[in-house]
């Protein structure tokens, strides 16, 4: 049992390690931007996955809804902002008599 | 315990019933992970369209309450496991006990967000509507951004006391786990992870992005 302490330990202890560096990438490091905050909570998401609902040890059944919940994610989030994303925005003059 | 009485009598064995009930949960939670992609989206689309008024409204956000609500919900993950582990290794007592230390933070999360950090916002007048306290170019934006900010957070509100009322469940009927037979305990942790990994990403989204542009 220690050991699944320890290593429960270690996983919240890195969450809250994270969480600084969320902080950090937000207001002591301008230039990580968003970008930086993105890809910090994309790892906190992922190791609470693996760390607090044992992904790892998890048989093929659960990787494949967890895969696939990945994916329909992926495909919403994806091809719905492509639109918004990519779209240019021109100025036009209403000219009214 | 024999594993004939383990196990329910549709199942081959206990453990076949116990891959059932976890590939169940996960199942669930990928159809929960979809309800909340299109909120997750609809963050994109309004930011998108004016991303300084929208990061406005995100700075008059109470970020001291946001962050001491993600120290919490980590914290609830944490005690949670260590109540799950507690049982897998027979301590029925250790079990209780961790998973109403995480029944706690969790009802801290929502007695700080619903009766303080939204109170604050209600009285600021940052609710949308005609009496919205930002006035300016940001108006429309920060709008916007309270509409998120406020159907997001009562969602994730919702499923915290759908979870606060599973967890409390398993604390009332502890006395039927054991350490081979507590297929429901680690199910109701997935759920309760879950809701923290979902604040994890809402967390960001409402209190971070709009400070670091």
């Amino acid at each position: 049992m220690t050991a699944v302490i320890v290593r429960l330990v270690a996983v919240a202890s890195l969450m809250f390690a994270l969480l600084a560096a969320e902080l950090a990438a937000t207001f002591a490091f301008p230039g990580w931007g968003r970008g930086g905050v993105a890809i910090v909570a994309a790892t906190m998401v992922g190791v609470a996955a693996v760390g607090f609902m044992d992904l790892g040890q998890e048989g093929a059944t659960v990787w494949l809804f967890a895969a696939a919940a990945a994916l329909w994610l992926i495909i919403l989030l994806g091809l719905g902002s492509l639109d918004p994303l990519t779209r240019t925005l021109y100025l036009t003059i209403n000219i009214t008599p | 315990m024999s594993d004939a009485e383990a196990h329910e009598f549709q199942f081959g064995s206990a453990e076949r019933q116990h891959e059932a009930a976890i590939s169940g949960m996960w199942l669930f939670l990928a159809t929960e992970a979809l309800f909340f992609g299109p909120i997750f989206l609809s963050w994109i689309y309004a930011r998108h369209a004016d991303p300084s008024a929208f990061d406005a409204g995100s700075r008059h956000t109470a970020l001291m309450i946001g962050l001491t609500n993600t120290g919490l919900l980590l914290a609830s993950s944490f005690t949670y496991s260590v109540g799950l582990a507690c049982i897998a290794f027979g301590s029925r007592r250790g079990m209780v006990i961790w998973l109403a230390i995480a029944w706690a933070l969790g009802a801290a999360f929502i007695g700080l967000k619903f009766g303080v950090e939204w109170r604050m916002d209600l009285k600021e007048g940052l609710f949308p509507g005609p009496n919205f306290a930002i006035h300016g170019p940001a108006r429309s934006g920060a709008q916007l951004f309270f509409a998120f900010y406020f159907f997001g957070t009562a969602l994730h509100g919702l499923h915290l006391v759908v979870g606060l009322g599973l967890v409390a469940w398993i604390i009332f009927q502890a006395e039927r786990f054991t350490a081979e037979r507590h297929s429901p305990v680690r199910v109701v942790g997935l759920y309760w992870t879950f809701i923290d990994i979902i604040w994890l990403v809402l967390f960001p989204l409402i209190y971070l992005i709009g400070r670091a542009s």
